[in-house]
């Protein structure tokens, strides 16, 4: 079971959590998450789940015009995502919990 | 791989999805690539292209849409919107091509001048006049534009059952409709609602080729050679009134010298 797979389920948590902290971009995010230890997640993938949250009503975006380049879109977590956040963050310590419990030698 | 290729190619990948989804997505990847560090190989960090779509897909949960409505809100809605005027346009010009093609405004109007000595016809409609060669024959309609258009009254074709020589004339428009200054023919405008007299004038002559023998013939349309925009054509116009042409002696063709009394 490599990483990558692992985290596919708790993507959105993660993306969540980046974006809770603070307004941020996607470019952000990925570095974010890279230097916590979470990488191998694929651009793509992350990308992917922006849209998901974005579409379910837990993000909302606006675009930021760049002098340097393409204009940035930069996420904020709404209401809804933040509750989400606290449910997925209680669920998340009970099966961090229980499989601590299970994979003790 | 360019940035603009790597781009063009998930864009490809992702064509099934509405356009303005597909447009953000390429737009936020766009906004990614030219984050990315200048020597970065993008096939590397990212992935084949197509990788790439389908892992967004996946992550996103956008399944791949087929059938005709994706199809078209897969297409921006501004070309939709030119392709469907465009179409529009060529849809009017076609009509407006056929329409002028069978636009044909003439009827006749009811107005006969019948030839001396010409009784009404026993049993039907219009009259009947007895073919005497050489004896003058004059004969006249009336034409009317019924449509809402002009056209132009090119002339009046000979039809090969011409059983006499005469000139044409046409009046020259007034306001009483019946009132016959003729002139000669010549091509005039036919205006909305307006009525003209054709008259021949001229002499019984023996140009149908009918053998010797009894029989007649009888009259019932006038074909006139009309113009309209830009096209001419000739029409048959049926008169309400035929007139009808009997040949008690015949009236042999040319070149076969009838006996002289």
């Amino acid at each position: 079971v490599d990483q990558a797979q692992l985290l596919k389920g708790v993507l959105e948590l993660a993306v969540l959590a980046v974006i809770a902290r603070g307004e941020t971009y996607g470019y952000e995010i990925l570095s974010t998450l890279e230097l916590a230890g979470l990488d191998g997640v694929g651009d793509a993938s992350v990308y992917g789940t922006l849209r998901r949250l974005e579409q379910a009503g837990h993000l909302t975006s606006r675009l930021e015009p760049s002098e340097s380049g393409p204009a940035r879109k930069y996420y904020v977590v709404t209401p809804v995502g933040r509750e989400e956040l606290r449910v997925g963050l209680e669920a998340w310590s009970r099966i961090g919990g229980a499989l601590g419990e299970l994979l003790k030698p | 791989v360019t940035a603009e290729d790597y781009v063009r190619r998930v864009s490809l990948e992702l064509g099934d999805l509405p356009w303005r989804q597909r447009r953000d997505l390429v737009a936020e990847l766009e906004a990614h690539l030219a984050e990315l560090p200048e020597e970065t190989n993008f096939h590397e960090r990212l992935g084949a292209p197509e990788r790439y779509a389908a892992d967004m897909r996946s992550a996103a949960g956008l399944e791949r849409r087929r059938g005709l409505v994706a199809f078209l809100r897969a297409r921006r809605p501004r070309n939709l919107i030119l392709l469907v005027v465009t179409l529009a346009a060529i849809g009017l010009a076609i009509g407006a091509v056929a329409w002028i093609d069978s636009y044909q405004p003439i009827v006749f109007a009811g107005g006969t001048q019948l030839p001396p000595d010409s009784k009404p016809s026993a049993g039907q409609a219009g009259a009947t006049v007895v073919f005497r060669r050489g004896r003058p024959f004059e004969y006249g309609i009336t034409i009317h534009n019924d449509g809402r258009f002009t056209a132009r009254v090119l002339g009046v074709p000979r039809s090969a059952t011409d059983f006499f020589k005469a000139r044409l004339y046409v009046n020259t428009p007034s306001p009483a409709e019946n009132e016959l200054p003729l002139e000669r023919f010549r091509p005039f405008d036919l205006h909305p609602g307006e009525t003209r007299w054709l008259v021949w004038k001229g002499v019984y002559a023996c140009t149908t080729g009918m053998g010797g023998g009894g029989g007649g013939i009888t009259t019932e349309a006038i074909a006139v050679r009309l113009g309209f925009l830009w096209r001419s054509t000739t029409v048959l116009i049926p008169l309400s009134d035929p007139l009808t042409i009997t040949f008690p002696k015949g009236c042999p063709s040319k070149g076969v010298a009838p006996p002289t009394p």
